[in-house]
């Protein structure tokens, strides 16, 4: 395997899409925007745009024709580069996680990109082989990510395999919260084409058929949730169609996508913590998402770096799923929650500012304002279900910590994998013997960090101790 | 349970501190003149920079005097065999364990005015975070950054 190999012919033609994309904006500028039209000029600039094409062209097939590739002395040798020519060596054990995706030029040919994730930190030190066959990918990916064991392993094991069912999808979709992010995107989108769209002529016409502004307003409102939702169920399940989790030996692979497809590797062992995440509407039905934290995932880049490994489980079932596909990891079946005195702190936390706020409108706004009381109760909800919700549990080499935000997160990690363990106590927690604890991971190639508000100090000392490498004592 | 970490950090580090904390609080003097200024040119009420004046030398009395002291006597750490505890704050206080397996390499820090005092700052770098001794004598910095690597390839052979 020393012989240096090239990349699929095509990656040319992707590199030249590529190039012509970042050509893209000042092509229109110039063409659309260029107010001089003068036939002699306007030939001009179509000859300027043809060189520049044609130029992306030869570098496009240039920058194949340079990008060569081999496995050598345990190291993965890439040199590329057209005018400046560089060599990328990466040893194998850096090598983080290999992730296949493919776009749709690759699809049309039957091809896979292939990316490499290195522990190197910064993202100069990712490799990225942007096609090649689904056979040379699935070769690089065993050579490259094999150790001692996994290779015999992975002929006598069994392939363990999950498969997200269609009902699951939707039901995740439908519940996933995004509906605020797609309301915000509608939202800017529309102020953007304000000029165009007859915003005010279209209300003045429905106006004829609804009387009531109220109601107008209240339709209105309902029929662009409603579209917001769809769109945002769409988004989901465009993104997580044919979800699979599959089991190699050591390696999780986590494949979805409907039009552009992705496949991720993920190595067990460089899997940092897992975070089962509930919100409300999902908590009412039992059900949950889990998603792993690992280090070095630059590619699936969710907002919070981590990677789903679950779309939607029951609550019944997690344990299950996780002894099989994350062995190690269980919800334990209770936690130890958070002293009574807490509770007030939590409370108060969350309802200090806003019922300043609301006390101050109620003394304006007699006898209405009152009525704003009400938006009191879900905050004594959203306090209490904090509070209740605080809690740890110590299992062997696993702590588990659950809290909640709005949405009910339980955190399970290993001790080896926790990089420090932080005790945060104020003056006011220290008189009540309360504490936060806070623990650090690194997730992506930066750092994570959970906590618990609020629990006591004596629970706090016993993980503490837990997680000290010495146990009980040791003297300078 | 255990106490709180022994080991505190250098005197000199408070001195530094209300140096610092001086530099800080020009800029609540400068506010100062700046509204004295404007005061005498359009004329306006005293009690504004009464009421400025009075921040400043309560700014400055944070930040020289109180703030230093506090974070000194709060300041604490300990370097076990296996594990250590960093201890600081002024208001929270937080305490850190960082075990010996998870640092990955320990740094040396001087400013020029830690330099003037002889001290030095400590840098200890696990896969996630950073934790950092401030203000340690410059001998013991040393001393204790080649001890913490040792005693760090030691627990990383270990494991």
């Amino acid at each position: 395997m020393n012989k240096p190999r090239r990349l699929h012919p095509i990656a040319s033609l992707i590199y030249f899409i590529k190039m012509v994309r970042e050509w893209i904006i000042p092509f229109v500028v110039v063409l659309v925007f260029g107010k001089n039209n003068h036939p002699s000029f306007l030939g001009l600039k179509w000859v300027g745009v043809s060189i520049v094409l044609l130029m992306s062209l030869i570098v496009g097939i240039a920058s194949w024709y340079r990008f060569t590739y081999r496995i050598e002395q345990g190291e993965l040798r890439i040199e590329y580069g057209v005018f400046v020519r560089k060599r990328r060596y990466i040893p194998q054990e850096n090598i983080q996680a290999i992730h296949i995706s493919s776009g749709i030029v690759q699809r049309l040919f039957g091809l896979v990109k292939l990316q490499i994730e290195t522990a190197g930190g910064n993202q100069e030190a990712e490799a990225v082989l942007t096609a090649i066959t689904r056979e040379e990918a699935e070769r690089l990916r065993v050579l490259l990510l094999q150790d001692e064991f996994s290779v015999e392993k992975e002929s006598t094991e069994a392939l363990l395999c999950y498969k997200a069912a269609y009902k699951d999808l939707l039901i995740a979709a439908s519940t996933s919260g995004r509906l605020g992010i797609v309301l915000s995107a509608i939202g800017a989108l529309f102020s953007q084409f304000d000029e165009w769209i007859p915003y005010e002529a279209i209300f003045r016409k429905l106006r004829q058929f609804v009387h009531l502004d109220a109601v107008l307003l209240i339709v209105a409102a309902v029929v662009v949730v409603t579209l917001a939702w769809f769109i945002s169920i769409l988004i989901i399940v465009v993104k997580y169609r044919h979800f699979t989790v599959q089991r190699k030996g050591k390696d999780i692979i986590i494949s979805h996508g409907w039009l552009e497809k992705r496949q991720f590797t993920i190595p067990l062992a460089h899997i940092q913590a897992i975070r089962i995440s509930q919100n409300p509407v999902r908590e009412l039905f039992g059900y949950a998402a889990v998603y792993i934290e690992s280090a070095g995932s630059t590619f699936e880049k969710d907002a919070n770096y981590s990677t789903m490994l679950f779309p939607l489980v029951n609550m019944k079932d997690i344990n299950e799923r996780l002894e099989t596909f994350v062995p190690g990891y269980t919800i334990p079946f209770s936690f130890i929650s958070l002293p009574r005195r807490a509770l007030p702190r939590y409370l108060r936390r969350v309802m200090l500012f806003p019922a300043i706020c609301i006390f101050i409108i109620c003394y304006f706004f007699r006898p209405w304002g009152y009525a704003l009381l009400l938006a009191l109760l879900p905050l004594v909800w959203l306090g209490y279900a904090r509070y209740k919700d605080g809690g740890w549990n110590i299992a062997g080499c696993q702590l588990a910590l659950r809290y909640r935000l709005v949405t009910k997160i339980i955190v399970l990690l290993e001790k080896q994998r926790i990089q420090s363990l932080e005790r945060k106590q104020s003056i006011f927690q220290q008189q009540k013997k309360l504490a936060t604890v806070g623990v650090s991971i690194r997730s992506g190639l930066h750092s994570k960090r959970f906590s618990v508000i609020d629990m006591s100090e004596n629970d706090l000392c016993r993980i503490e101790d837990w997680y000290r490498p010495s146990g009980d004592i040791d003297e300078d | 349970m255990r106490g709180e970490p022994k080991h505190r950090i250098s005197e000199r580090a408070l001195r530094v501190w209300r140096i610092d904390g001086m530099i800080s609080s020009c800029v609540y003097w400068l506010g100062f003149f700046v509204v004295l200024g404007l005061t005498f040119a359009f004329h306006w009420p005293y009690w504004i920079s009464m009421v400025t004046f009075v921040l400043s030398v309560f700014a400055t009395y944070l930040l020289v005097w109180l703030f230093p002291a506090l974070r000194w006597k709060r300041w604490r750490y300990d370097v076990h065999e296996h594990e250590i505890e960093v201890q600081h704050g002024i208001y929270v206080i937080k305490r850190t364990i960082i075990p010996m397996v998870r640092v990955q390499h320990v740094d040396m820090k001087q400013g020029p005015l830690l330099r003037k005092y002889r001290l030095a700052t400590i840098s200890i770098w696990t896969a996630a975070t950073v934790h950092e001794i401030p203000a340690l004598d410059v001998e013991e910095a040393e001393a204790l950054r080649d001890r913490i690597s040792v005693l760090a390839r030691m627990a990383d052979s270990d494991e």
